[in-house]
């Protein structure tokens, strides 16, 4: 079965290219995950900075059950996160 | 299989390959890829990271790479290059009015002005980024060993780009430095199969663990 698609709540901040955001999130295990995706994968864009925004990022659902949800993420890693901070897209 | 010049005048066409803006020409095999604006030139900031590191009791230079937060670093360590007026005889990179001067042996991140890639539905396509041959005779380097752009990923390529000649490298936007090949593959990637895990899961600081 493909993935699903979702959008996962996370914080952004500007990345060091314009291209590019960071984004953090929280995984399960409460350990704090941040990594990088062209800036086409989050929303909103508009006003990053160094300081966090909230913000959503679009991700490949791997595994959805439980409390917790297996993503990938346009940084290529996969992360176990809650599933709570994800919202199924029907794109 | 990789694709010839017709068939990524095609796939561009069809929106099976991304390249934006469309490339001016195609090569035999290959789509050439330009430097940003140089406002889009890093590199690292070894100062910062040293002093950081010897504030918590590390090596000055110590960087834990498997475990590291890579997102939290950039935002923390990747600058411009300092202004050749403001740099010191160590700095291998230095921007210098609307150009950037990589000297043997510096080390440079740069994003193309392209973004490219396939689209995340069914992608069709993997590219890869290469040198172009006469700029490799000057000993640039532009990517360290992770050409690969995998299928469903589009956006800026960052450029891995390291001087390894004798010569003072003067680099501009525009300039088209690197080029990718794009090659069709058998089956869109499923993205569930086995137990992957993320080689950064667990992630620590910058500089992990003491040395």
């Amino acid at each position: 079965m493909a993935a699903l698609h979702g959008n996962m709540s996370c914080e952004l901040y500007q990345g060091a290219f314009s291209g590019e955001v960071v984004f953090a999130v929280e995984t399960l295990d409460g350990e704090p995950y941040e990594g990088i995706a062209p800036k086409h994968y989050a929303k909103p864009v508009d006003d990053l900075c160094a300081d966090p925004i909230n913000g959503s990022l679009e991700v490949r659902v791997i595994r959805n059950g439980g409390k917790s949800a297996r993503v990938r993420m346009p940084d290529g890693e996969a992360i176990d996160v809650p599933v709570a901070i994800i919202n199924l897209s029907n794109k | 299989m990789y694709l010839s010049d017709g068939d990524l005048q095609a796939a561009i066409e069809s929106g099976r390959l991304i390249v934006k803006p469309p490339p001016a020409t195609i090569g035999p095999t290959s789509i050439d890829l330009h430097l940003d604006s140089v406002d889009q030139a890093r590199i690292w900031d070894i100062r910062k990271l040293a002093g950081d590191n010897i504030e918590r009791g590390l090596h000055e230079l110590q960087m834990n790479i498997a475990r590291m937060n890579y997102g939290k670093m950039s935002r923390k360590y990747l600058v411009p290059p300092p202004h050749e007026k403001d740099s010191q005889d160590t700095d291998t990179v230095v921007r210098r009015d609307d150009c950037v001067v990589v000297r043997p042996g510096g080390f440079i991140l740069w994003q193309t002005k392209e973004i490219v890639g396939t689209p995340e539905d069914k992608p069709e396509f993997i590219c890869f980024i290469d040198g172009k041959s006469t700029r490799a005779r000057t000993g640039l380097v532009v990517h360290l060993t992770a050409p690969t752009i995998h299928a469903g990923w589009s956006g800026n390529v960052t450029l891995e780009m390291t001087n390894c000649g004798p010569l003072h490298l003067v680099l501009h936007e525009d300039d088209a430095v690197a080029q990718i090949t794009v090659a069709q593959i058998t089956s869109p990637p499923m993205l569930d199969v086995g137990q992957h895990e993320s080689a950064t899961h667990g992630q620590s600081d910058v500089t992990g663990a003491k040395a």
